[in-house]
């Protein structure tokens, strides 16, 4: 790999994370809270540790693939340019997956788990990928398909940095047709939304146009300003708990399971789901909200 | 990653965090019924407010839920709102002293929540109501 984007993009995450603290306390247009942000800041620094554990596996996993690939696809820039596409398309269905799978969701959460929406909540990476390995296997097709692996983890570095400056609330629209081709802080808002119409929607990395193809598409609403965090708001900003409290719920329930449906469910049913239906998941909100909407039209 | 990324880091997010008390404060959420009312009727359609106590210092309250009679606590986390409907096995214990109850629940990152009553009649009555929570 020529170098690792995200390495070089962090000394200007810092500076933006500064650049927007003061525009917000100047304009009143976003919000910063100091254990949240020590939050997302702590996690971030630890998700570069836990990162460098992942990317070996990640690479290994390529390197294992790489006998079987079907051609080999050498350094060139319409390599690189076809990589990034496709790297998006595998993102996509990777975050599509970790919403709605327990076990990926169990990691994916912690970016999720703010209620607040600037740059800093953009560096609360998850600390647990390794745990979430089956998401590994959707970019198995591109190793498989030729990429080099050091190419393949480049375009992937430049996905993930594209994806910092969209976690902000001081941008409102962009140009209507770059709102229409590319992920922008109003689809990534609606994204990390609690409200009943913007959950599980907008997964892109950087090309929103994937969930306008696939249905899951939802434009921002001005008249229903996004609520961030989860369905079920952290009651702590300490980082340790932050990690690993759905994999402490994930435990606990697969303790409690008393088959392989509840034992299954659990660990790969949507997040929230439960043998007697107790619990929330994104389509019984969704649809109490519908109801509700129904018989109070 | 050698020391002196690892010594940067640690001083980099110590002025990050710095600077955002220095802007914003530390504000935390002081609870008012408005507030309390709002939170919980985002998250449930046709909330409507029944029997409901916020806690002296106005950063916990416990709310009825008047269309379905579930008991919701709610509390101050900084400067947002956390929620918990406390349905039967959400509570782990209750334990008042005097005016005050402290409310163990089973829940990993809220674990305990401590409420102050105006007088000991009220912390007697909102005790029994959460006792009958307990698993």
């Amino acid at each position: 790999m020529p170098f690792n984007p995200v390495t070089l993009a962090t000394p200007a995450f810092i500076f933006l994370v500064i650049v927007e603290m003061l525009f917000a306390w100047i304009t009143g247009r976003g919000k910063f809270e100091a254990r949240d942000t020590a939050t997302s800041l702590v996690m971030g620094f630890l998700s570069v540790i836990a990162g460098a554990l992942y990317a070996g596996v990640f690479i290994a996993f390529g390197e294992l693939l790489r006998p079987f690939r079907i051609t080999d696809i050498g350094w060139s820039w319409g390599a690189v340019i076809v990589a990034f596409i496709l790297d998006d398309l595998a993102y996509y269905w990777w975050h599509r997956a970790s919403h709605r799978v327990r076990w990926l969701w169990a990691d994916h959460v912690q970016h999720h788990s703010s209620q607040h929406y600037n740059l800093s909540t953009a560096l609360r990476q998850p600390v647990t990928g390794i745990l979430a390995f089956p998401g590994f296997f959707v970019r198995a097709p591109l190793f498989l398909a030729g990429f080099p692996v050091p190419l393949l983890a480049f375009v992937h570095g430049l996905n993930l940095v594209y994806q910092f400056w969209i976690h902000t609330e001081s941008i409102g629209k962009c140009p209507a047709w770059f709102e229409a081709v590319f992920n922008t802080p109003s689809h990534h808002r609606a994204h990390h939304a609690t409200n009943a119409r913007y959950l599980d929607t907008n997964y892109a990395g950087v090309l929103i146009v994937w969930d306008k193809w696939f249905g899951t598409f939802v434009e921002e609403d001005a008249a229903e300003p996004p609520r961030y965090g989860i369905v079920k708001n952290l009651g702590t900003f300490n980082p340790v708990k932050v990690a690993f409290h759905e994999w402490i719920g994930i435990g606990t329930d697969l303790a409690s399971a008393r088959s392989l449906r509840e034992f299954f469910g659990y660990l790969i049913g949507p997040p929230g789901w439960s043998p007697d239906g107790s619990r929330d998941t994104s389509e019984t909100i969704k649809q109490r909200w519908a109801d509700h909407r129904a018989t109070h039209a | 990653m050698n020391a002196l990324y690892l010594i940067g880091s640690v001083v980099g997010i110590a002025l990050l965090v710095a600077l955002n008390i220095l802007l914003f404060g530390r504000r935390i959420a002081a609870l008012d019924q408005d507030a309390v009312v709002e939170s919980l009727a985002n998250d449930n359609p046709g909330f409507r407010v029944g029997r409901h106590t916020i806690a002296e210092g106005s950063h916990t309250a416990l709310v009825e839920n008047g269309a379905d009679g579930v008991l919701y606590l709610v509390v101050a986390r900084g400067s947002r709102i956390a929620s918990r409907k406390l349905s039967r096995g959400a509570v782990r214990g209750v334990d008042r002293d005097g005016k005050s109850i402290a409310l163990r629940l089973a829940d990993f990152t809220l674990p305990k929540a401590k409420l102050a009553f105006a007088d000991e009649t009220a912390a007697q009555d909102w005790e029994s109501r959460l006792k009958a929570m307990v698993a």
